[in-house]
């Protein structure tokens, strides 16, 4: 089908409005509601056009392209069209472009210069409209408001959370939250990108500089395990503000408030500056080359199979690389990432996290189970299209051990206690096994024998309709990455996967940073080397590592509450005789355990690669020089290297690293699979007081936990929930608001909120600080007691 | 077109008795005689249908399509949920006739909605009040509704057919947008009143997103005998494009103010007798025939014209909803387009930019001229408002306030001239609205 | 809009809620917001946040959603106002009919401003055209029609009003 815009002849398909066509022929209509991934509002009126045969301009967006028909964009009417709706947009918009930070970037300033009259005829008051807070990421200016309504749209179409509403009617419409409510959805600042005049701005960015000033750098988030793309904007060597970077693969237009905002760390106080050095007992700053002698120094000394190597899985893999090949080579096959891990039973045949389908073909699914995954503010992009899934009538069913609050609705939600997820899983492996005793394909499958002897006669209804969803063409299981410390996790995900072969559902294994598939690619692990073979040497798994009292430790990119075995691992610390950090940021205590710390370049100050949960290899580029003294990681490892005297090209660039761990590693083929004879399951009858939550999703690694805005935009996650049943059980007097909660030898005093929402018997704390941690490990005994 | 009538013969014909909202009294006038013929025969809808067209009824709300060619763009063949809703959202300045209906002859509309719910496929039908109706009308409509359904009229298997039609009363909350018909659907499904942009048409996707048809409360009234009387006994009354009657409402400086429903085409003298012709005996000098939204019309020329669809677009207006506001040689212009435009700037939703900006606009240029401060530039910056807001909007709002700025500004320009020329002090004496209600409460609408 | 603690919606209006509820297909709540600001006002005489609050929580809304319905619809009323709400027409038809006097009189007898409120009246600034032009001019008071005011029936109707206990 054909229509002739400007007299050009353009192909179009059934259903295709007139600016869809156009903006596929490069023909420009002017726009304001009209946002490709929102729905038709058509009120803003800036796209009139004149369709031949019409007397009355056409709204371009709204109106369906029609067979044969004629349209121009700059004819008289429709300019004139144009004209008009920009001087009734500018009745009542504020002519403060010089202090707006939309400025230069602006959808109406620049509307204006194209559309409209040079001089306003309207001289009477201007509308004022008062500002409310609605939380520290976005700052607004509603007076420059002109009701395109997008922000509105983006609510409730893409977060899948209204919160902003037009309130009123005509010229006094104000679009705002309820009341005083802040804006609490882990995409919000989406709307900040949106809006196409300056009424809702990046709130930590507000007024701190001009868009013609900033120079842009594509860069790969640090924070999910999705690889969202987005653009740092950078002023004076520093990161301005970040925003989406388009791909249709994996974010789409949109990134996380998480990924906007984390950027903010970069300046915390507790940023290493200058390397340190313990020098007679005391912490002193000292000189690059001194640390470095320093380090040499010790490692010639150290006993190399009573040292470990732990890095982080946020950093890059040319520093995963770097790292491990630096160790291995100094003998040292400790080498572990996975921290947040508290179980390593089977970890031979373990799989790391993964997706089996690409993460844009999530919204074809048609069913979709949630095994405990807080996934709308953990992973949110995933959970955008969950929701398009969801929106596509895709069933979604969740095993939980809180009701998580997400982004589209449950068919089916079970909220059992963390320590029957193993059983309910295994409930629906019964369950299969008995509905699918015809399937030919699974005749080769047997069920090991240890997972036999529970099924013990079916009866729940939730777990008939959940396992028969699945039986669905097209559905997939995700596996929350809060399960990694849950001490059945390695059982979970071997049950996960036996559920998947009976379903012939795809699997996602979740995970909570940027980089673990590069983690175990690049073999930063004892058991596996590059390539995720089976490693030469064998070393000691982390918690092991751990626990065994190594003399020297090396940590790298790594808060010490990142560790599960964090008490533990604080003992051997102090214990060791030589701990050496690769840090960027240290807190005043944790610096006392070490003996040198590097400091090092945040991946914004680095180039590097990330590997996300789709295999997809994406590198970018250096956001800004390392700021202080610190430097790029791939740098100081291969300065390291070099010092311990393997024969490495003096010219050596990043480039030639990348090439290096991209011929080693890409095309390797990796193990990938869970073998399960010798999988034993043993139910284990846990029913003492649970402590169950995870991190809290602004405090998963060392730079989300040191940005401030996001940081303040809960106030109550520092809260512990439980339910009433529990609490009176525990005889919990309600009037005191506070409680004591004990684990081991220690105890901590809390606010306490009664929470419908935490399973039976678990006492739910998001970790949001250090005294959390402090306190005890997750999924471990607790006691609550009164004041 | 017959020369001889009886007023009141269609949708008024219960007023003439003691009880007219009474089951009783509709009954006893033949009423609901041709519900049940339809159940017992079961024509095909398309039957009713060509009838409706045939009749040559046009929508009493304002608009005045085809109502037949309306109900025919319901694609029968689907199987989708089908909807009748009855706009009795009546709040057009100037109208009042709806109202009359709802609480003189409720049955009329009722058996008209059934008709209508039959001829389209509808099992459900809505009839939206608008919110001030709360109590008196609200209550003698809901009462009559009761009626019916104990007479088993409606409900679940009418009368063992197997027709099944349910009709539920709702209730508005004040806004004159809820009138347009997309607004409605919006406001039925419990939202701000905001209307929807078209393509598509709620024939195609309306209410719940199903085809839907929305009719005003006089279209509907007309039915029951239109179908019983036959088509050709309605277009024997009017003119050929203009059949049958209509009620209008009309108001203002007559001394007879009142509904009167008399066939199209009536010259507009004989309907100024019948409101008792001008109060005081004064001069005629300018009408609104069909409601505020529509332009003015000098007296002399109305006195001209007959009181048809195209007899009154002729004289430039429109016959809109039938609201027949009368004025006398003493009325103040400015005066009556202030208290309009202020009308249109706080009933306008805020949805769309030209009638959120731009009713704004002309009522403070209006305000501005009227308190004496006005000046040439703004009489012509008032001239070229509704030119752009016209034509540009999602719904006719946007020209309904555009329109009778237009014409109040070309058939009175003087009127506007004298106050910008006129010193302020005089002004300060001249008569009634001597003191424009304060500005500033204006602008915060509550 | 004021903000305030709770609010329960009463067993009564709650069935009624209901009933109203059933004249729309089973997943559609939000058809039951005016209603229910209605019935909540009729008590209440003006809608506060928990009523907003208690109207989403019992139809499983979010509360911006009815709070844009509560704040879109001239007749409910989201600032406190007296006992007896009077809206005099001002439109064209009353207005060329001397409801501007009316009005007067009324801001007179009553010691209010149109738009104000006193404890027991509240003289509503009616913006909308309330349909009896022909009985012009006119008043509705709490939704009653009273039509071709004069300042008589004026005092009369207010009369009955200082009486009613
Ligand atoms: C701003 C506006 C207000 C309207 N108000 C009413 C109204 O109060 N009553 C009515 O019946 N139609 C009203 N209409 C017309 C309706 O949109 C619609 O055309 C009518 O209900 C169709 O019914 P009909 O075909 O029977 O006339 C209004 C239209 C507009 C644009
Ligand atoms: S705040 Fe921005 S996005 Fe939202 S309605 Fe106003 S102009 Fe549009
Ligand atoms: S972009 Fe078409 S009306 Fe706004």
């Amino acid at each position: 089908m054909k229509i002739k815009i400007n007299n050009k002849e353009c192909a179009f398909s059934q259903g295709e409005t007139l600016i869809q066509v156009a903006d596929r022929n490069g023909i420009h209509i002017p726009r304001f509601c009209y946002h490709e991934k929102l729905s038709i509002a058509a009120n803003c009126r800036m796209c009139l056009v004149e369709q031949v045969g019409v007397n009355k301009p056409q709204p371009a967006c709204s109106t369906p392209a029609m067979e044969n028909q004629e349209y121009f964009t700059k004819s008289d009417l429709a300019v004139n069209s144009q004209k008009n709706t920009m001087e009734f947009l500018l009745i009542n918009h504020p002519l403060d472009c010089p202090v707006c930070d939309q400025g230069g970037m602006c959808e109406l300033q620049d509307q204006a210069l194209m559309h409209g009259r040079v001089k306003s005829r309207y001289e009477q008051e201007k509308r004022v409209v008062l500002d409310h807070y609605i939380g520290p990421l976005i700052k607004t200016n509603m007076t420059r408001c002109i009701h395109c309504t997008r922000c509105v749209r983006y609510g409730e179409e893409i977060a899948g959370i209204k919160e902003f509403g037009a309130i009123g009617r005509g010229e006094s419409m104000e679009i705002r939250t309820y009341l005083t409510s802040a804006i609490n959805s882990p995409m919000s600042g989406n709307m900040i990108d949106i809006c196409p005049v300056g009424a809702l701005n990046a709130a930590p960015s507000h007024m701190k500089g001009r868009t013609w000033e900033l120079e842009e750098v594509k860069y790969i988030s640090p924070h999910d395990c999705v690889g969202s793309n987005m653009n740092l904007h950078i002023l004076d060597n520093s990161i301005f503000r970040v925003v989406p970077h388009e791909n249709k693969k994996i974010n789409e237009t949109w990134i996380s408030d998480r990924d906007r905002f984390s950027y903010e760390a970069m300046e915390h106080k507790d940023r290493v500056r200058k390397p340190i050095a313990k020098i007679n007992g005391r912490h002193m700053e000292v000189e690059w080359e001194q640390a470095l002698e320093i380090i040499k120094n010790n490692m010639t000394d150290i006993d190399s199979s009573s040292t470990a190597g732990f890095i982080s899985a946020s950093s890059t893999v040319e520093e995963q690389y770097l790292f491990q090949k630096w160790l291995r080579e100094n003998n040292i096959f400790n080498i572990d990432h996975r921290v947040s891990q508290s179980n390593f039973d089977y970890d031979e045949e373990d799989i790391f996290p993964k997706i089996d389908i690409p993460i844009k073909d999530i919204e074809k699914c048609k069913s979709i189970l949630l095994i405990d995954s807080n996934i709308t503010y953990e992973q949110p992009i995933l959970s955008h299209k969950i929701r398009k899934a969801f929106l596509n009538d895709a069933k979604i069913n969740s095993i939980h051990t809180y009701n998580y609050k997400n982004n589209f609705d449950l068919k089916n939600s079970l909220l059992i206690n963390p320590n029957y997820l193993a059983e309910t899983l295994i409930d629906i492996i019964e369950y299969l096994s008995i509905i699918t005793v015809n399937d030919k394909t699974l005749k080769k499958f047997i069920i090991p024998e240890s997972i036999k002897k529970n099924f013990k006669g079916l009866t729940n209804n939730n777990i008939i309709e959940v396992s028969n969803d699945l039986l669905h063409s097209n559905s997939i299981i995700f596996l929350g990455s809060n399960l990694k410390n849950h001490p059945d996790f390695q059982s979970l995900k071997i049950l996960t996967n036996i559920i998947s072969i009976y379903t012939k559902s795809s699997t996602c294994y979740l995970g909570d940073t940027s980089n673990e598939a590069g983690a175990w690619l690049t073999g930063c692990l004892p058991h596996r080397d590059i390539g995720n073979i089976s490693a030469k040497h064998h070393g000691l798994n982390i918690k092991d590592s751990i626990i065994k009292k190594l003399d020297s430790y090396i940590i790298y990119n790594l808060d010490l509450i990142d560790f599960y075995y964090y008490s533990e691992m604080k003992k051997s610390l102090e214990s060791a005789k030589f701990v050496l950090g690769f840090q960027s940021f240290v807190t005043e205590e944790d610096k006392n355990l070490y003996d040198v710390i590097l400091p090092l370049a945040t991946s914004f100050e680095s180039p590097g690669t990330f590997i996300n949960i789709e295999k997809e290899w994406q590198s970018f580029a250096q956001g800004c020089l390392p700021h202080f003294d610190s430097k790029e990681g791939w740098k100081i490892l291969t300065k390291l290297r070099l010092e311990s005297g393997v024969q490495l090209s003096n010219s050596l660039d990043y480039i030639d690293i990348l090439n290096e761990v991209d011929h080693e590693i890409r095309n390797i083929k990796s193990i990938e699979s869970n073998k399960m004879e010798n999988f034993i399951f043993d139910v284990k009858s846990n029913n003492y007081l649970t402590r169950t939550g995870g991190n809290y999703c602004y405090f998963i690694d060392n730079i989300t936990r040191r940005s401030i805005s996001l940081n303040t935009v809960n106030k109550n996650k520092n809260l512990v929930c439980v339910n009433k049943k529990t609490l009176e059980q525990n005889n919990i007097d309600l009037e005191k608001k506070k409680v004591i909660l004990k684990q081991g030898e220690k105890s901590l005093l809390v606010k306490l909120s009664v929470d419908e929402n935490v399973s039976d018997d678990c006492i739910y704390i998001s970790n949001s600080n250090k005294e959390h941690f402090e306190l005890g490990k997750q999924y471990q005994p607790i006691t609550i007691e009164n004041v | 077109m017959k020369d001889k009538f009886n007023i009141n013969e269609l949708c008024y014909s219960t007023l003439s008795s003691d009880s007219p909202n009474s089951y009783e009294t509709y009954v006893s006038q033949g009423g609901y005689v041709t519900w049940k013929k339809i159940l017992k025969e079961l024509p095909d809808k398309k039957e009713i249908i060509n009838s409706v067209i045939e009749s040559g009824l046009r929508g009493r709300g304002g608009a005045g399509f085809s109502t037949g060619r309306k109900w025919s763009f319901i694609n029968q063949d689907s199987d989708a949920i089908k909807y009748l809703v009855c706009n009795a959202d009546e709040s057009e300045p100037g109208t009042c006739k709806d109202r009359d209906i709802l609480r003189y002859n409720p049955h009329a509309l009722i058996e008209g909605m059934l008709i209508a719910s039959y001829a389209i496929g509808a099992e459900t039908a809505y009839c939206y009040l608008r919110g001030e109706f709360i109590d008196d009308v609200y209550t003698s409509f809901k009462n009559a509704l009761k009626d019916a359904y104990q007479n088993k009229l409606l409900g679940k298997n009418i009368l063992n057919t197997d027709i099944c039609i349910e009709l539920h009363d709702l209730i508005g909350a004040g806004a004159y947008i809820v009138g347009e018909e997309t607004a409605m659907l919006e406001s039925i499904e419990g939202k701000k009143g905001f209307p929807r942009y078209k393509p598509p048409f709620p024939a195609v996707k309306g209410l719940f997103g199903s085809p839907t048809i929305i009719n005003n409360v006089e279209t509907l009234a007309s039915i029951p005998k239109i179908i019983g009387k036959g088509p050709d006994w309605f277009s024997s009354f009017g003119t050929k494009d203009s059949a049958g009657f209509k009620c209008f409402s009309v108001s203002g400086h007559v001394n007879n103010p009142g509904n009167f429903e008399i066939p199209l085409g009536t010259p507009f003298k004989t309907l100024l007798e019948l409101a008792g012709g001008m109060k005081d005996g004064k001069k005629l000098k300018a009408v609104i025939p069909g409601g505020s939204s529509v332009p003015v019309v000098p007296g002399e020329i109305m006195l001209e014209t007959n009181m048809d669809y195209e007899s009154i677009a002729k004289s430039g207006s429109l016959l809109g909803s039938g609201a027949v506001i009368i004025m006398d040689e003493d009325t103040n212009m400015v005066e009556v387009i202030h208290r309009i435009a202020r009308f249109y700037y706080s009933e306008s939703c805020g949805q769309c930019t030209p009638c959120r900006e731009g009713t704004g606009w002309m009522f403070k240029v209006i305000d501005k001229i009227l308190k004496g401060k006005g000046t040439l530039e703004d009489l012509k910056t008032l001239e070229s408002i509704p030119k752009m807001i016209s034509g540009s909007t999602i719904c006719a709002l946007g020209d309904a306030a555009a329109m009778p700025v237009e014409s109040f500004v070309t058939h009175y320009k003087n009127e506007f001239l004298e106050y910008i020329k006129l010193p302020t002090e005089k002004l300060a004496n001249n008569k009634s609205f001597s003191e424009p209600l304060n500005n500033e409460f204006i602008l915060s609408r509550k | 809009m004021q903000e305030n603690t709770s609010y329960n919606i009463s067993s009564e209006i709650s069935s009624k809620i209901n009933k109203w509820l059933a004249k729309f297909p089973i997943d559609q709540k939000k058809p039951a917001i005016i209603y229910a600001l209605h019935l909540i006002q009729h008590e209440t005489k003006y809608i506060k946040s928990e009523h907003v609050n208690a109207v989403a929580d019992f139809l499983g809304l979010k509360k911006i959603d009815v709070y844009e319905v509560a704040s879109f619809y001239s007749m409910f009323e989201t600032e406190q106002v007296g006992k007896h709400t009077i809206s005099v027409c001002t439109n064209v038809s009353c207005m060329l009919n001397g409801s501007d006097e009316i009005l007067k009189y009324l801001e007179d007898k009553l010691k209010i401003k149109v738009g104000d409120s006193s404890e027991k009246y509240f003289l509503k600034d009616e913006r909308e055209c309330l349909a009896a032009c022909c009985g012009a001019p006119m008043m509705q008071v709490n939704h009653k029609y009273y039509e071709n005011l004069t300042k008589e029936k004026i005092d009369s109707i207010i009369d009955g009003l200082e009486n009613e206990r």
